[in-house]
């Protein structure tokens, strides 16, 4: 690996604060409830912007970022503004207004002071995201080290503004007179808490944000250079089967369906970037949690891209001869419908069955509020709405046709005896920490678990089953599983994941 | 005739107790919108609902309360109003 010399910058951006702000109250796109919202009240964030006194025309600030979308505009405000492509004359008016306003020395003394005031008043304590870049880990992998380069500048701008991540994310990763300087915009909520055992793995979650954005400009640069022509493109593109294209992850179904062949090449890119440094930092098993996690997600083809960047230096690989791979290898690689080894996330995907059914199940002892409130969320939340099972006994998932999603209490042990079952022969052994596998293999575990099963009949769909001690515990465990595995369990403040190993 | 007052106490700290929202309810004004100004999880959103409804005898069905869609504090303390005073009206 090479000697690296890291220089850590932490620190607000107050003009960058304005952007945000203005961002959230006048142009951000109606939220769900569903997901991290920032620290700060409404009202705060209007006096934030009035203490700022944005100057211009009124209206001017959500007319230029709107133009702009706020990662462009976060860039600007962050000073990390580069053009990649020609760039329309309107909205070159509307980046010099922006540069000009970040720009303007006495908007931010204004909104320098507000923003002190703001984290006085919220207590804001910055400690925790150097802690977590810390044990990120992110330069521990030489494969990516050598891509990140000798020298790397690490600047993290914490914004109370913005919306926290995953949705408040951007990064910017440039190369300066040499240095090679990663810039990475962070909605902070006084969320990252690192001394929770159990809680979201916020490291990891960092690191893989890191290599993300190294990974998705890396590439964009190598694909680039070849400088395939918009026919050659258009031509590669229309060869990938419609099938690949729409089945990507529900998370992501709205947002980033592939739409070119550079995305559709640049998302395996990434994936397998991802995948690699994460053998090298966190071992085989997170790894293969995040292929099966990128699988889930429609990087169908991302195990062919890895097979050919594992174990080589990423500048010595020859672009134009893998994309001429890749066109060889296409039709062997679309050959079947697309189908994926899922994790948990992966259950919520819709697109997989065309005739889908989703069917609830509860075990005997379930409450009935609990059963309310879960039937509600479904209907509410879940891509499909599950039929409720009216059957007194489990569903035999071995038989069943539907999607499961199933719900049981360890009390009711006749009703899951044959979860159980299953339990022992795919969780128990995978599980690391003895106190939560003991537990689990006892009469009636105090520990809850949640497991994606695949369905026997349609080996693209997954089922989804929580067990757990009592009503509470059992709402909770739903609400807690991590999505890049086959498992989760949790005891007390503790949470393990896992992956579970099929014969095939 | 139970005043709009009395219903906005009961549901805020319902909401503050059933979602364990990190704020008093005297701070949850009818203009807070659900989409950025409070953040509630979707399951301890609808464990207040569902015992808003026991506190206050009214009985709404499962579709109702999910074809309801609720924008603000004050559009749920709206919706129990209106159910209230349908079951008083029924008494």
């Amino acid at each position: 690996m090479t000697t690296r010399e890291q220089v850590l910058q932490l620190t607000p951006f107050p003009a960058l604060d304005v952007v945000a702000a203005h961002w959230q109250l006048y142009c951000a796109p109606q939220k769900a409830m569903l997901g991290p919202q920032p620290i700060v009240t409404r009202p705060m964030l209007e006096k934030f912007l009035e203490k700022a006194a944005v100057p211009g025309p009124a209206g001017k600030l959500t007319e230029v970022l709107k133009t702009l979308d706020l990662h462009r505009a976060l860039a600007i405000a962050a000073r990390e503004f580069e053009r990649y492509d020609a760039i329309p004359a309107a909205e070159e008016e509307a980046i010099a207004w922006l540069e000009a306003l970040v720009d303007d020395g006495a908007l931010r003394e204004r909104a320098r002071a507000a923003l002190q005031d703001l984290m006085v008043e919220l207590d804001i304590d910055l400690d925790p995201i150097r802690r977590m870049h810390e044990e990120s880990r992110y330069d521990q992998s030489p494969t990516l080290v050598d891509v990140m380069g000798a020298d790397l500048d690490v600047r993290i701008i914490p914004s109370i503004t913005l919306l926290p991540a995953p949705n408040g994310k951007s990064g910017f990763y440039r190369t300066i007179d040499g240095r090679n300087r990663l810039t990475l915009v962070f909605g902070f909520a006084n969320h990252v808490d690192l001394d929770r055992p159990g809680y979201i793995d916020w490291p990891q979650w960092w690191r893989l944000g890191i290599w993300h954005f190294m990974g998705r400009l890396y590439w964009t640069r190598r694909l680039d250079a070849l400088a395939l022509s918009d026919e050659e493109q258009a031509q590669l593109f229309s060869r990938i089967p419609a099938e690949f294209l729409s089945k990507v992850g529900i998370h992501e179904s709205t947002v980033t369906r592939n739409k070119t062949w550079r995305a559709y090449f640049l998302d395996q890119f990434i994936g397998a970037t991802k995948a690699i440094g994460e053998l090298e930092v966190a071992g085989p098993v997170s790894a293969a949690g995040q292929e099966k996690w990128f699988s889930s997600l429609g990087r169908f083809h991302v195990h062919w891209f890895l097979e050919r960047l594992s174990g080589r230096r990423f500048d010595e690989i020859d672009m134009a001869g893998l994309v001429a791979d890749w066109a060889r290898d296409l039709p062997g690689l679309t050959a079947g419908s697309p189908a994926f080894s899922g994790p948990l996330g992966a259950c919520e995907n819709p697109l997989w069955n065309d005739n889908r059914r989703d069917r609830l199940s509860f075990s005997p002892s379930v409450g009935k509020t609990t059963r309310r409130i879960l039937r509600m969320w479904f209907a509410s939340f879940w891509p499909v709405t599950p039929t409720l099972a009216e059957d007194a006994d489990a569903p035999d998932l071995a038989a069943t046709d539907t999607v499961d999603l199933v719900f049981g209490l360890w009390r009711d042990r006749d009703w899951i005896a044959g979860l159980r079952a299953e339990v022992a022969a795919d969780i128990l052994p995978t599980v690391t920490r003895k106190d939560l596998a003991a537990d689990l293999a006892g009469a009636e575990p105090a520990a809850s678990l949640v497991y994606a099963r695949r369905a026997a009949r349609s080996p693209e769909c997954w089922h989804r089953i929580c067990l757990a001690p009592d009503d509470a515990a059992l709402e909770a465990v739903h609400g807690r599983a991590h999505h890049y595995n086959d498992w989760t369990a949790i005891i007390g403040d503790t949470r393990e994941n896992g992956i579970i190993r099929y014969p095939d | 005739m139970t005043d709009r007052d009395t219903i906005a106490t009961l549901v805020k700290e319902t909401l503050v107790r059933e979602a364990k929202l990190p704020m008093p309810a005297t701070e949850l004004a009818d203009t807070l919108s659900f989409n950025g100004d409070v953040s509630v999880n979707s399951l301890g959103f609808i464990r207040a609902v569902i015992a808003l409804e026991d506190e206050l005898e009214i009985e709404t069905s499962d579709e109702a309360l999910m074809q309801a869609r609720f924008n603000t504090v004050g559009e749920l303390v709206d919706f129990f109003v209106a159910a209230v005073a349908g079951r008083e009206a029924a008494e």
